[in-house]
């Protein structure tokens, strides 16, 4: 499923914390590939993952993503 | 240091594309014998040369599988990195290259439809294993373009 209509801060959020792709994956136990397309829009993550996307950057999922009007 | 999800995920894609590779050689070469042998048209050194292929093709498909194999059993034993490897993305992608394998399979039995419409099939049961060929690439390739969208 695309990510159409749903944005995400991942990009800043691991500016902020200094992370790359990988890291960010190695933390919440997937690949960087799958880091990669749900931060391009291109994949919507399980309500499971975004919650440990949040966690991992220690903040609400509704931070980290938010759908377009 | 380096993820080490990274390595084993950069190794699948590799034997991955190999994988895919030798399936669609041997789909290909199975494929043009299977019409040749039907038509009449399949001399004695066309098809020991396409024998050779598919032989081939099979001994492309068994490195591969080796391959695969290897890495599978190389994480069997970390169940972190299992789960890693085998994310929800990977899940999600296996799940929806179904849908092309069944309609490769489906694809392959309208062409044995059309084939056996303008002349009669001999070998029935090589044209349903064609099929179920056709659907196995069918869905090896889904995978690997949904793999690298």
């Amino acid at each position: 499923m695309r990510a159409e209509g749903l944005k995400n801060t991942l990009k800043v959020q691991r500016a902020r914390m200094d992370w790359s792709q990988e890291e960010l994956a190695r933390r919440i136990g997937v690949t960087r590939k799958t880091v990669n397309t749900i931060e391009n829009g291109v994949y919507i993550p399980s309500t499971y993952l975004a919650l440990k996307m949040a966690k991992a950057f220690g903040m609400t999922v509704e931070d980290l993503f938010q759908i377009t009007e | 240091m380096t993820y080490p999800v990274e390595k084993y995920d950069r190794l699948r894609r590799r034997y991955f594309r190999i994988y895919l590779l030798g399936l669609v050689s041997f789909l290909a070469v199975w494929t043009i014998r299977l019409v040749l042998r039907e038509t009449g048209t399949l001399s004695d050194r066309l098809n020991a040369a396409l024998g050779a292929l598919l032989l081939l093709g099979v001994l492309v498909l068994f490195f591969s599988f080796l391959g695969l194999n290897r890495i599978r059993r190389a994480v069997a034993s970390d169940p972190e990195l299992k789960e890693a490897l085998y994310d929800e993305l990977v899940r999600v992608n296996w799940d929806k290259a179904w849908k092309y394998g069944f309609l490769a399979i489906t694809g392959g039995l309208a062409f044995f439809a059309v084939f056996n419409f303008l002349s009669p099939v001999k070998d029935v049961f090589a044209f349903i294993l064609t099929a179920f060929f056709a659907g196995a690439a069918g869905y090896t390739f889904a995978f690997h373009r949904l793999d690298r969208s």
